[in-house]
């Protein structure tokens, strides 16, 4: 790409980031949430991947990592949910296991924060090794 | 009541611009710029999300439609044809008689079912003014949207988590013979 999309789009990550970390770890307070925050953070990954090509983006965030990272994402959220069934409550128990917290302030809401990094580790490493195949197919010669 | 005129006025014309986009989106010839009016079509309906008074879903609008969306099309075009072919013209008046036909027909049952809708802001379930005012007891978030998430639809949540999780590893297994992998001999 030229010049001034690799400049902006280096520019422009770092922010995208920012505003992905806010959205998710103030999921319980103001809007959005893991998912948002997720898909956020595979369209840093995404434009950087336009700008600079894939190789660039390969070496930093590879392939297994994403898987690892998708994976991660997905256990932390059904663990979090088994605690409440650990202490004798039911899945998906929140407050009561959890701490309540005072609301407003980023430790609130009991476990909807867990929740919230879980699924953005699902999210954003799920669209990014979709995207990855997606940039990797090419169609079968014979 | 003089800011609601207004409101209702931007909203109108966002509106029409949303179906000016629209045909200007299947009109383009050159799929790489329908591509880019089909972002500003996201936009707009994220704008309208918000004046809605759903953030949450604007949020998830602008995210999804205009950042994955636009990102996906831009790739499968360019791994694609980027002038859209000309149809051909044997069976066309068959073709679009048959597609008015279907755009009439539910056009018809849209009109017929609309009117036994609740009015705007009346909804038929009580369920949502219960989460409204015992979030802060029950939970102690102030999302409520967040709460009604993670919380108390909990399941749902982690059934949509679970299908992405799925969908992804279903991706991976049909295109994991793919050629132009980085670890095939003939790449």
């Amino acid at each position: 790409m030229s010049l001034i999309v690799k400049t902006v789009s280096r520019m422009l990550t770092p922010v995208m980031l920012l505003v992905a970390a806010y959205i998710i770890l103030h999921g319980h307070i103001t809007h959005g949430g893991g998912f948002q925050g997720g898909v956020l953070v595979a369209c840093a990954f995404i434009l950087l991947i336009i700008a600079f090509g894939i190789d660039y983006v390969e070496a930093k965030v590879s392939f297994s990592f994403g898987q690892a990272f998708r994976s991660l994402g997905a256990t932390i959220i059904i663990i979090a949910a088994l605690v409440g069934m650990v202490f004798g409550f039911w899945f998906f128990k929140n407050v009561g296991v959890y701490p309540y917290g005072f609301p407003g302030e980023v430790f609130s809401a009991g476990s909807l924060i867990i929740y919230n990094l879980g699924e953005m580790a699902n999210v954003s490493a799920s669209f990014l090794v979709a995207f990855y195949f997606l940039i990797r197919f090419r169609r079968r010669r014979k | 009541m003089e800011a609601l005129g207004w409101f209702n006025l931007l909203f109108n014309v966002l509106l029409i611009l949303l179906v000016v986009l629209a045909v200007i989106v299947v009109e383009l010839k050159d799929l790489l710029y329908a591509v880019i009016v089909a972002g500003v079509y996201g936009v707009i309906i994220g704008l309208l999300y918000f004046m809605l008074q759903a953030p949450d879903i604007a949020l998830t609008q602008i995210v999804v439609g205009v950042g994955i969306q636009t990102a996906i099309l831009v790739v499968a075009v360019s791994k694609t044809l980027r002038v859209e072919e000309k149809a051909s013209g044997k069976d066309l008046g068959l073709k679009a008689a048959s597609i008015a036909a279907v755009v009439i027909l539910t056009v018809i049952l849209v009109f017929t079912v609309v009117y036994d809708f609740p009015a705007f802001g009346q909804p038929v379930e009580r369920v949502g003014q219960y989460y409204v005012e015992n979030v802060l007891k029950d939970v102690g978030a102030w999302n409520a949207v967040g709460a009604i998430v993670w919380d108390y639809r909990g399941y749902d949540t982690l059934g949509e988590t679970l299908v992405l999780f799925t969908a992804v590893i279903v991706v991976l297994a049909v295109f994991k013979h793919a050629p132009g992998k980085r670890d095939e001999p003939n790449s």
